[in-house]
């Protein structure tokens, strides 16, 4: 053993180079270190445009995600890019590993790179990442010029040169090694299994003489190269390389997703979304730097997929390059550097943020560009206006609905809640929203809900004609004004009556009522109907009546799923019920939205393309289910509607239901009341 | 030039019709069946207004309303879009049952107020449908009054007015001062103003005056109206829904008809 691991195992660094050559490394190495700098501080000159953002709260949080995403757990989501990916990072950290230990070894004269370790690591492991890098580097040259899959950024000549100067380097490493073990018959060639090879077909090549004098000049272009890349970094999108994993530590930990920060409408200067870098905050500009063109946001985008002009990467490219070019002058951003068709484009799905290997943070920026252009710009899609206008006169979005506010409970033995104390004893004050109260699909909804809640038992009451609008239409399409107003509003009405625990079936209530109301001072708990209906059925507190089985297939909705992460609860109650479930390939955290969200029921953009709901519905219908079921009221609209694009030859009819009407429709009409 | 357009809230024309409630008392809808609005009229003429002073056809637009305290929400939604001023005409009643009387007490306004060249009104108020104000005033200010109009314009000095006309569009030279009624269109569909305008419109002034300040006192008011309100009643409406059954469209056409001629509603040609 000790022979295999000789302790006298090393090999001469630097050798057969000649001083002056050293001297134009280390040159070259100080020009490139110089403009890695200059270009480090243009970046940061950009991100000090920003507004100050928080970014040190939830520390254990930040640190676990971004070692997540530096062991490539968000980047391996998608397999082969993923695992394309993995091979590049994993082996070009252990080559400068290996360049640090020759720096320590030559420059500070600490003798480490002998041995055993020399053999292992500085050897054998680097040898074999070596390979691994050039795997990866294949991989991804197929990928890029052969696959070309079309969500993929491609800046030629940028995009050849970063992927050629790294097989070069990996290459002339080799070409190195290799030459170094044909020409000093190295007696450790084994421990470096690629170079041992690479210099058996270089030996065929050329003589040793030949090989000697040409090892100094493979070794200054394998050093020279990689000081071009060093100094390329910061003005390519190879500068991910610091700014993804510090992009993942900066962004929002959660736990609430995508809330939009209020504005401070009291403040002397008030700021109305985003139409300049100032009006960034530092976080964001940062996160622009961050984004490596992968696509991916884009490949999952529903109003991409739908035709629609909105690229979710197209945003974060335009707005970085816009804001590089012109500094703080870039401008202005809402409806210029980014166009409004692809700002109202955006449902607010949050598909682009989930899949993101790098956490940039997608729909904050659209929804603050669409701020802009709502309050500042007062240029809004004509329905949009209309919806807030309603908002403003109504208080509901529903324009031109026939029904008022308590016309659903008609006829349901429904207690109207004026204050907690005096509904007496409350399990949970129910909140319809304005889906159920004013659109006669969704009153259903409620109706099914509330035979549920009187079946279970439970004692519950609602607010009626006190609720109006949480006002996330009203917030998604940037019309925060209005939105504060509602907001205020709401929770004077929920401060006033004591309410502390709600339920609802609306995931945008939901949404509003468990996490966007904090910052108006409204802390509640609230339950969506799936964990409020699960959890009655695991206490026993429904009883079913066996059915005709029907095959299903859930449909996630965006604010209940990505949003707030209640995936498994529609499930659960779907597995007690007389229905064979069935998943659609995107489903769950990658769920495909319906097209409702961001205030796109209440307005269709006419920029021509598909419809999103269309797409949706087809999804569902291939799975052979011939019931989509659902947990919100938009979304339920949105499948009818996509349901009735179908055609014969895309499957049987499909039907719409949120699974409560299934619940409903289950319960056993003999053992009403706790079993 | 100074503008002055006439506005007026109404009750919520988005209220299902079966809510819909008369107090036989007032003899109007009982107070907070539904929001009161800015009339879609007065929102046309509210628009039509604004364009003409960013198109600098007239220098300033003064909003003037007669109407209950709630009522400066409408005045307050016109500054939100950069009228100049607001005048509120405080009366009790959501309106006076007597166009007349509305009239004289905007005549009234009109008179205090620096004087206007082109008054603007709604082509009637969306709730009684009388569509005699916008007249009246003109009658009374002895100017000519164009109707239904939806588009003005400068071209060469002079004043030109698009109106709805029986035959179809129409448009006339007009000779200031005149009053205009207007009427709906796509292109007075009433913008949505930004947040900073309407955020200075809650902090702007708006001018309130009494009818008594106006000099019309009850007793003026009452000696100004020609017309009483006798009685005022909902309509009764009977629905009689009927399902026509058929295995297919071509059975339930076939069968629709059948019942259509049954009930002598329909006369097939023999």
């Amino acid at each position: 053993m000790n022979d295999v691991l000789a302790a006298e195992a090393t090999r001469e660094v630097q050798w057969e180079v000649t001083t002056a050559m050293v001297v134009v490394m280390y040159a070259s190495m100080g020009i490139a270190l110089l403009v890695f700098g200059y270009g480090i501080w243009r970046l940061f000159r950009v991100w000090r445009l920003g507004r100050r953002a928080a970014v040190w709260n939830r520390l254990g949080a930040r640190l676990r995600r971004m070692l997540a995403a530096i062991a490539q757990a968000t980047v391996l989501r998608r397999r082969l890019p993923g695992f394309m990916h993995a091979l590049i990072f994993y082996g070009w950290w252990v080559l400068l590993g290996a360049t640090c230990v020759v720096f320590i070894d030559h420059d500070l004269g600490l003798r480490i790179m002998q041995g055993a370790f020399y053999l292992v690591f500085q050897s054998l492991i680097v040898d074999l990442f070596g390979a691994l890098v050039l795997l990866g580097l294949g991989i991804a040259f197929y990928r890029r010029y052969v696959m070309r899959p079309q969500q993929l950024e491609h800046r030629e000549p940028a995009d050849a040169l970063l992927l050629g100067s790294i097989l070069l380097i990996v290459l002339t490493g080799f070409a190195l090694e290799g030459i170094r073990i044909a020409a000093t018959d190295d007696p450790w060639a084994n421990w470096s299994p690629i170079g041992a090879v690479t210099s058996l077909s270089l030996g065929r090549l050329a003589n040793d003489a030949a090989l000697t004098r040409a090892y100094p000049w493979f070794w200054l272009t394998h050093l020279l190269l990689w000081h071009v890349l060093l100094a390329a970094l910061p003005f390519t999108k190879f500068v991910h390389v610091f700014t993804s994993p510090l992009n993942v530590f900066f962004s929002d930990p959660g736990p609430a997703k995508g809330v939009v920060e209020p504005t401070d409408f009291t403040a002397e200067a008030v700021r109305l979304g985003i139409n300049a870098p100032a009006d960034m905050t530092w976080r964001q500009l940062f996160s622009l730097d961050a984004c490596t063109e992968c696509g991916r946001c884009e490949a999952v985008c529903p109003a991409h997929a739908a035709g629609k002009p909105l690229s979710p990467k197209r945003v974060i490219l335009d707005l970085r390059d816009g804001i590089r070019a012109a500094g703080a002058n870039a401008g202005p951003l809402a409806g210029g550097v980014i166009a409004p068709e692809a700002l109202w484009a955006c449902t607010t799905c949050r598909a682009c943020e989930e899949v993101c290997p790098v956490a940039i943070e997608h729909v904050p920026l659209i929804v603050g560009m669409r701020q802009n252009l709502a309050m500042e710009q007062a240029a809004v899609p004509t329905r949009v206006g209309e919806m807030v206008a309603n908002l403003e006169a109504r208080e509901h979005p529903f324009r031109g609905a026939s029904s008022g506010r308590t016309d659903w409970m008609e006829g349901l033995p429904v207690q109207e809640l004026d204050s907690i104390e005096e509904a007496g004893d409350l399990d949970v004050v129910y909140w319809i929203g304005c889906a159920a109260a004013f659109d006669e699909r969704a009153q259903q909804i409620a109706r099914a809900l509330v035979s549920v809640l009187l079946h279970a038992g439970v004692r519950f009451a609602v607010l009626a004609s006190k609720e109006r609008c949480t006002g996330d239409p009203a917030r998604r399409t940037g019309n925060e004004y209005h939105y504060d107003l509602l907001a205020r509003s709401n929770v004077e009405t929920l401060e006033g009556a004591g309410v502390t625990r709600i339920l609802t079936h609306c995931p945008h209530c939901l949404q509003q009522l468990r996490h966007e109301y904090r910052a108006f001072g409204g802390r509640y708990e609230v339950v969506h109907h799936s964990e409020f209906v699960s959890s009655l059925i695991e206490q026993g507190r429904v009883r079913l009546a066996p059915g005709a089985r029907e095959r299903v297939t859930f449909h996630d909705p965006c604010y209940l799923g990505r949003y707030n992460d209640v995936f498994e609860a529609p499930r659960r109650i779907l597995d007690v019920l007389p229905t064979e479930r069935v998943e659609m390939p995107r489903s769950r955290s990658e769920s495909f939205c319906c097209g409702a969200g961001g205030g796109h029921a209440f307005y269709e953009d006419d920029d021509g393309g598909e419809k999103i709901s269309g797409i949706r519905a087809r999804e569902a219908a291939a799975t052979g289910a011939t019931t989509v079921v659902t947990g919100c009221p938009f979304c339920l609209t949105m499948l009818e509607s996509g349901a009735r694009t179908l055609t014969a030859e895309q499957g049987p009819p499909l039907r719409a239901r949120d699974f409560v009407e299934l619940v409903a429709d289950a319960l056993d009409s003999k053992g009403s009341g706790p079993a | 030039m100074h503008a002055v357009v006439l506005l007026k809230q109404i009750l919520d024309w988005e209220l299902p019709p079966r809510k819909f409630r008369i107090d036989q008392e007032t003899k109007r809808p009982p107070d907070g069946l539904a929001p009161a609005l800015l009339g879609p009229f007065e929102q046309n003429a509210l628009e039509l207004a604004i364009q003409l002073k960013e198109t600098g056809v007239v220098e300033r637009v003064t909003a003037l309303l007669a109407g209950p305290p709630g009522a400066a929400d409408a005045l307050r939604k016109a500054l939100a879009v950069r009228c100049d001023d607001a005048v509120h005409i405080v009366v009790e009643a959501p309106d006076l049952h007597d166009p007349s009387q509305t009239a004289e007490l905007l005549l009234a306004a009109i008179r205090r107020l620096e004087p206007p060249e082109l008054v603007l009104a709604g082509r009637q108020a969306g709730d009684w449908d009388h569509g005699q104000v916008g007249h009246l005033v003109a009658e009374r200010l002895r100017w000519p009054v164009l109707g239904l109009v939806w588009q003005v314009e400068r071209i060469d000095g002079r004043l030109l007015a698009w109106r709805s006309g029986v035959y179809g569009s129409e448009q006339f030279a007009v000779r200031l001062p005149a009053v205009m009624t207007v009427t709906s269109h796509s292109s007075l569909r009433l913008r949505m103003g930004n947040v900073m305008d309407l955020m200075a419109a809650n902090r702007k002034p708006i001018t309130t005056w009494t009818p008594e300040e106006l000099g019309l006192g009850p007793e003026e008011l009452a000696a100004a109206g020609r017309l009483e309100l006798a009685d005022v009643w909902v309509p009764e409406v009977e629905r009689h829904c009927e399902l026509i059954e058929a295995e297919d469209p071509a059975e339930a056409v076939a069968a629709l008809l059948d019942r259509l001629e049954e009930l002598k509603l329909l006369k097939r040609p023999a």
